[in-house]
């Protein structure tokens, strides 16, 4: 076991650093820099850009960028954010939390909702609910993720101005509010952009979902529970769901990409400081350093959430040994 | 439902609020507290006004830090008339006007308390000045020499050279920085030190906290040597989406938003909370033509370093409409590089006209004639260029959609070619373009025309000439124009120069926005400045009765 | 641009033709027979197939059926951002444009843009899987590692990343880019079912007289994972739909003034509460879109599997 461990892990660093590396030349080939793109008064004098493009280093060949680059990353440094004007990991450190809180709020909401909408189609399978529902939930996955988020803000902050429209918490209140009302007040402003994200991924389990109990009702012992006259509703939750929720953990593993994705169409609509947001500004300031870091942290969490989602899939089903 | 924006119906919702100036009588009643929150974009970069570059920093730099003065409204460069002092509250030139000593009010403090002395006038130009600091501002300070302390309240600035400009360089370019906070801390590591996220100033509003991306809050400094600011506390709260932004103010959640799209102004005028305010404005937008040709920068380009195609292009575009579509009633078209906020805007400058007619005789007669599929071929090479627009501003996007269409009216094919703004900016810089549609906002200083326009900025590797105009007569009209101690004589020339940069049309100039402020009603503001809005922020107020829940927050601290 | 539209559409015609007359040639108990029968008494999928062919007649006869022309900019001051009317059934935009006739040439650009760009993957994806599969062993290892390694970063990163650094793009550049980045899930299909094919008897028997590797993967492999791979496809034209529309939404895909549904949501994005239908309807025409080829895709997935039995 330790020994499968340690060899997923070894692979895993080699995916990390493969990426790391692609990553790294592909935005120093580009054209333009973070110096060029964040002084962007045309009144700068070239002197103070070609200051700033010495003291970060780039006006060194891109193989002694690469290698310094290299020997900072092992040493957990990812240096220095010049748009940022903070070192890439303090900003990071304030990113990446609220995207983890954004995922990890969708992912339960759309597991849940999309085992149980799941579970009414499997029951009642063939029926016009079933039918509805699964329409339903294909209107939604076949939806783009930031025009759903766009409809969301307009209907529920322009027109019945329900919800909070922007960022984590209130901007003025906040720091006076006590621990409950803490509480209350950044759910509330996770409404709109959780949902989001939970409804395009629950419509995709849900469809993952009912297949599976489909697959699974078939199977020869769920036929003898019922043969042996055990209730319709016992079969299903007891026998039925319980294999088929594993391959609905497999789900998960797929599901974090996804919703990597999508986090960065949600978090501009919403304004929510996370990574997405962070990232896709970091472009538009050429902020290499951020950049490969947030790829790097992107691979990271994509490839760890695949292993959990097998290591699970060990868990809950004896028959499966990784590998 | 609504129905498209006619000019006339703008005009009577920003009528409502014309009388802003009105509310200024009312503030000598004094009355202290509430709550102000701005709804803006951008995070700021670091609070640390030598390095910072971006809107924000600037904003919060401006209220927790001071200058030694500011100019008055008209923001004339030329001498020290209208000047108000700020850390200095009073002046003497030399006799050969080659100093000037600053007295610092003896009544200004740090916010840590510690008394303002001359010696942190002199550390901050030295901390400009120094290469390892990186300060873009530095080079416009090369014509100050150096500054002596002859007493714990006086800083003499010693200057190279008897100039106009002299007074705006000493009292207006640098932000003066605490010494024995930043005394300690290698120049080359202060834009990452804790002093940039954690600054401390003499200005009228102390910096309380920074929550990265989210909000940046202020709170009045009761013993502001000034007078106390009357809103307690100030806080920008960030959301790069504008759409947002529009949302929190009908919403009530923010208080001021600094620039309404003209499509909005229907829809946030109507609001009953919320209040228009228009202001003086600084920017202006043109079509730049590239004179050079971006593939081998020593060559002419093909197209543009001809000045009559460049006009016969100009006359192609009808820039009154243009505006009229893209601001509504709330932009004019712009002159040349320089605003209406100006005191050296020229409104006798002789325009060229628009005339499809015009340009499309100009241009046969120079040999483009209109080929099969309608587009001008000279010698087998098509009338074809792109124009390249930064896709983040819609308003550019907008313009450049609009002006293809009106080139390609005469048979002229313009491509456009959108990219995020940093990479517009760096082919700025580097010139590889053929046309930009660029945005500037004006400097208060007309002599920085020549940075953008001078045969100097041209030449220059990424000097700020990026057309590559180059005219030595314009060069000596604004050099000429320069060394003028007097204001009348400094503006013919000025005009002149204008004149001439019209008629050679380096760029197309486009529009000029009225910038339109969203303000919840509650809050009076006073004297929002083209250069800076928030200038006079301190004696904007809150009357009690109209308080609301956020205004009461230590209230009770407010009232003391 | 009309290059690549009548390229998309004579690439679709092909791929009809040639399911239809395969499906044709055979005798009545060949499983592409049984599979159309499959799908045209699945209801859902065959209103998805009829819903597509009509986009695809849209698509094609734009310049016919749109009664303006796209980029035309009657009165920029006027007809600005007028709200839907029977004269402009979708309402205008902020230049004057017809917002229903851009539509209908933004069918033009996404599908053309999502066919072509599916061709690649699909193309790229089955050679990839099929020499993984087939040659196995370390090179197989090795080539499943790297995708392993791309699949690892969001793909929609990645794009927004290559695209605004590189920007602008070129339309057909564009088309590759997305092609050459959606490819890693069709070619782990394929290498999975050529590795099942690889030891079946026919292959096997092919094998043993003395047909070489060229042969066995044209003859015998080919055509046994066209099946799964036509699902993929479909499925894949869906996702590359949405991923195209978002990278447009970001200003970094198709270029204005041409109209892709992406970058006309982006024109009304930010003043979706003022002008709220430059943003919606060619919102609307993308689910409705990715909806058929959804439908489609689980309908052919149903019908080409040899599993299901009828009745």
């Amino acid at each position: 076991m330790l020994r499968l461990l340690l060899r997923r892990a070894a692979h895993g660093v080699l995916i990390v650093w493969l990426v790391a590396t692609a990553t790294f030349f592909l935005l120093h080939l580009a054209p333009g820099d973070p110096i060029a793109a964040s002084l962007d008064s045309p009144l700068t004098p070239p002197a103070v850009r070609a200051h700033y493009r010495h003291v970060y280093g780039l006006d060194q060949p891109l193989s002694a960028q690469y290698g310094r680059w290299l020997a900072m990353m092992t040493h957990g440094d990812f240096g220095f954010s010049f748009p940022h004007r903070r070192p890439v990991s303090a900003v990071i450190a304030s990113a990446l939390p609220n995207t983890l809180l954004l995922m990890g709020v969708a992912l339960v909401l759309a597991f849940a909702a999309g085992i149980a909408l799941g579970l009414l189609q499997a029951r009642h399978r063939g029926r016009p609910l079933d039918w509805g529902l699964g329409l339903g939930s294909l209107f939604f996955y076949s939806m783009p993720d930031f025009w759903l988020a766009l409809m969301l803000l307009f209907l529920f902050a322009f027109v019945w101005r329900v919800f909070p429209v922007t960022g984590m918490f209130d901007p003025v209140m906040y720091p006076y509010y006590g621990f409950w009302q803490r509480i209350g007040d950044r759910l509330w402003h996770l409404v709109l952009p959780a949902c989001t994200l939970a409804l395009l991924s629950a419509a995709a389990i849900a469809r993952f979902q009912r297949a599976a109990l489909l697959d699974v009702s078939g199977e020869d012992f769920v036929l003898t529970a019922r043969a042996k006259g055990v209730s319709e509703r016992r079969v299903l939750m007891h026998h039925v769901l319980r294999n088929a929720l594993l391959p609905v953990i497999t789900l998960f593993g797929l599901a974090l990409p996804v919703l990597l994705g999508g986090s960065v169409f949600v978090e501009k609509v919403f304004s929510w400081p996370g990574m997405g947001l962070l990232t896709v500004e970091a472009i538009g300031t050429r902020d290499y350093p951020l950049l490969c870091a947030a790829v790097v942290i992107a691979s990271v969490l994509v490839i760890a959430g695949s292993f959990i989602a097998d290591a699970l899939y060990a868990v809950v089903d004896p028959r499966v040994r990784l590998e | 439902m609504r129905t498209p924006l006619a000019a006339s119906s703008l005009l009577p919702l920003l009528a409502v609020i014309a009388c802003q100036h009105g509310d200024r009588a009312r503030t000598q009643g004094g009355e202290y507290g509430g709550t102000m929150v701005i709804a803006v974009a951008g995070d700021a970069d670091a609070l640390l006004p030598p390095i910072t570059v971006n809107a924000t920093s600037y904003e919060v730099d401006g209220l927790v830090f001071e200058n030694l003065a500011r100019p008055g409204a008209t923001l004339d460069p030329i001498g020290d008339q209208g000047w108000t002092g700020e850390l200095a509250d009073s002046w003497k030139w030399g006799r050969d006007s080659l100093t000037i000593g600053f007295h610092i009010d003896t009544a200004a403090r740090w916010h840590d308390g510690v008394p303002v002395r001359s010696s942190d006038v002199k550390f901050t130009i030295d901390l400009y000045k120094n290469p390892r600091v990186g300060s873009y501002v530095a080079p416009l300070l090369a014509n100050i020499d150096s500054v002596s302390t002859p007493d714990s309240s006086i800083a003499v600035f010693w200057f190279k050279k008897r100039y106009p400009g002299q007074f705006y360089d000493a009292a207006y370019q640098m932000r003066i920085l605490p010494r024995h906070a930043l005394a300690g801390t290698d120049p080359a590591q202060l834009q990452s030190s804790l002093f940039a996220r954690h600054p401390i100033g003499s200005g009228p509003y102390h910096f309380v906290s920074w929550v990265p991306r989210q909000t940046i809050e202020l709170q009045a400094d009761t013993s502001y040597h000034r007078g106390r600011p009357r809103l307690e506390r100030l806080i920008w709260s960030i959301a790069p989406e504008y759409n947002a932004s529009v949302v929190r103010m009908l919403a009530g959640d923010a208080d001021f938003l600094e620039f309404v799209n003209p499509v909005d102004i229907q829809r946030v005028g109507h609001a009953p909370n919320v209040k228009l305010v228009p202001y003086p404005s600084m920017a202006y937008g043109y079509l730049l033509f590239n004179e050079r040709d971006p593939h081998d920068l020593s060559r002419p380009n093909a197209l543009f370093a001809d000045r009559s195609l460049r006009r016969a292009l100009t006359m192609a575009i009808d820039r009154r409409r243009v505006t009229k579509s893209v601001f509504d009633s709330l932009g004019s078209v712009a002159y040349g590089p320089y605003t209406r906020a100006l005191p050296y805007f020229d409104s006798t400058v002789a325009e060229l006209p628009f005339s499809p007619d015009s340009a499309r005789r100009v241009l046969d007669a120079l040999g483009w004639h209109i080929g099969a599929d309608g587009i001008r071929v000279k010698n087998g090479t098509p009338l074809r260029f792109s124009m390249l627009v930064p896709t983040s501003s819609a308003v550019r996007m907008q313009t450049a959609v609009m002006l293809q269409a009106m080139f390609q009216d005469v048979g002229v094919k313009a491509d456009i070619e959108s990219a995020d703004i940093g990479t517009v900016r760096q082919r700025s810089q580097s010139r590889q373009f053929q046309t930009l549609i660029e945005a500037m906002q004006s400097d208060g200083n007309p002599s920085t025309i020549l940075q953008n326009w001078g045969i100097d900025a041209a030449k220059a590797k990424d000097g700020g000439n990026a057309g590559s105009y180059e005219n030595p007569q314009f060069d000596a009209l604004v050099d000429t124009a320069i060394a003028q101690f007097d204001p009348a004589r400094a503006k013919s020339y000025y005009f002149r120069a204008y004149n001439v940069l019209n008629d050679d049309a380096p760029a197309i100039w486009l529009w000029e926005p009225a910038t339109v402020a969203a303000v919840q009603k509650r809050i009076h503001p006073v004297d929002m400045r083209a250069d800076e809005w928030f200038a006079n922020i301190s004696q904007w107020y809150i009357p009690s009765a109209e308080r609301i829940q956020r205004d009461q927050i230590r209230l009770a601290e407010a009232q003391r | 641009m009309h290059t690549l539209v009548w390229i998309a559409a004579a690439v679709l015609t092909t791929l009809i033709c040639g399911a239809v007359a395969r499906a044709g040639d055979a005798d009545t108990g060949s499983p592409w027979r049984i599979a159309l029968t499959r799908l045209r008494d699945n209801h859902a999928a065959f209103t998805a197939l009829c819903v597509i062919v009509a986009l695809f007649v849209v698509a094609v006869l734009a310049p016919w059926l749109a009664p303006y022309s796209p980029i035309a900019q009657p009165d920029i001051v006027r007809l600005k951002d007028l709200p839907p009317s029977l004269a402009h059934p979708f309402g205008t935009d902020f230049a004057s444009r017809d917002v229903f006739s851009r539509a209908l040439y933004g069918a033009r650009v996404s599908l053309s843009v999502a066919l072509l760009a599916i061709v690649v993957s699909a193309s790229v994806g089955t050679a990839y899987g099929a020499i993984a599969g087939y040659v196995g062993g370390r090179v197989d290892t090795i080539m499943m590692r790297l995708i392993d390694a791309a699949l690892s970063v969001p793909r929609i990163l990645l794009l927004i990343a290559v695209l605004a650094l590189w920007a602008p793009v070129p339309l057909p550049v564009l088309i590759l880019l997305l092609g050459l980045t959606g490819w890693f899930g069709v070619s782990r299909v394929v290498r999975a079912q050529v590795l099942s094919l690889r030891e079946r008897d026919m292959v096997v028997a092919a094998r043993a007289l003395g047909a070489n590797d060229r042969h066995i993967l044209w003859r015998h492999i080919l055509p046994n994972v066209l099946s799964p791979v036509i699902v993929s496809i479909t499925l894949g034209i869906a996702n590359v739909l949405i991923v195209e529309a978002g990278l447009s939404y970001l200003g970094v895909g198709v270029r204005p003034p041409a109209a892709s549904w992406g970058n006309m949501i982006l024109d009304g994005a930010d003043e979706i509460a003022s002008l709220w239908w430059i943003s919606t309807f060619p919102g609307l025409a993308i689910v409705i879109t990715v909806m058929a080829f959804n439908l489609l895709g689980d309908g052919l997935r149903d019908a080409l599997d040899p599993r299901q039995v009828d009745g």
